[in-house]
């Protein structure tokens, strides 16, 4: 049986404040509305920062969990967009 | 992606943009417009719901068929687990509701800056979390928008 890798998502978000605060304060609110086991399939991890927008991943199938979390983070983070790839949400956002 | 933003009125009128008003205008407005109220005793096209749970039996008895109820998800930004648990479940008691009295759930995100706006997709995760239907919702709440403003009388 192929052990396949498990599909990613990338989403670009804006927010107030240094980046690591900003992903800390996701999979904080993640865990609290989902649960610990439901944040760590998520693997919310932060991939790159510039300014107040940040890059992070995590994985599809715990996306709408994720997204939630986002929505009800405070202080506020809005979605920019979202991608399979860091290339194409690169090209997405310029 | 969002077509269509409600604001409040700034002097200016923009294109998508549809102005949220307390009162209606005296004269015809040249602008897309919607009349919102949080009081469930004054006409509206939008009733602004700060907590379902309190007004759900004035709510059965005063809101006309029709009328837009508007949930914001501002406020949920600072409750806790279980409070954010009881916001989702009046959500989905008020689709239900809105369903079977002829309303409109209209969800905002009740933003006062461009930090606190949400995009479509976590627009589509908070329907999803309720167990309604996204496309579904954006096409009734498309169509109701429409006979909404349809109604108005503008230059």
């Amino acid at each position: 049986m192929l052990n396949r890798r498990p599909k990613r998502r990338y989403l670009s978000v804006m927010h107030a404040g240094p980046a690591s605060d900003a992903v800390n304060a996701i999979v904080k609110r993640c865990s609290e509305l989902f649960g610990s086991i439901a944040t760590e399939k998520a693997a919310i991890r932060l991939v790159k920062s510039e300014g107040n927008a940040t890059i992070i991943k995590c994985r599809l199938d715990q996306l709408d969990k994720v997204l939630v979390a986002i929505t009800l983070t405070d202080p506020p983070t809005v979605t920019l967009d979202m991608s399979g790839s860091i290339k194409r949400l690169k090209c997405k956002l310029v | 992606m969002i077509g269509r933003v409600g604001a409040p009125p700034d002097g200016r009128t923009c294109r998508g943009v549809i102005y949220r008003l307390k009162k209606a205008p005296q004269s015809p407005a040249k602008y897309p417009y919607l009349i919102v109220s949080d009081n469930l005793g004054e006409p509206a096209d939008v009733l602004a719901i700060k907590d379902f749970r309190r007004v759900n039996e004035k709510l059965k008895k005063k809101v006309k068929k029709g009328t837009g109820i508007e949930v914001t998800v501002e406020p949920a930004r600072k409750m806790d687990a279980a409070g954010v648990g009881k916001w989702f479940d009046d959500i989905i008691n008020l689709y239900s509701f809105c369903h079977s009295s002829g309303c409109q759930l209209v969800l905002s995100s009740g933003a006062s800056s461009i930090h606190e706006m949400l995009s479509g997709p976590c627009f589509d995760a908070v329907l999803k979390n309720c167990s309604i239907d996204p496309q579904r919702h954006w096409r009734e709440m498309n169509s109701w928008l429409e006979a909404r403003l349809s109604r108005r009388v503008t230059v």
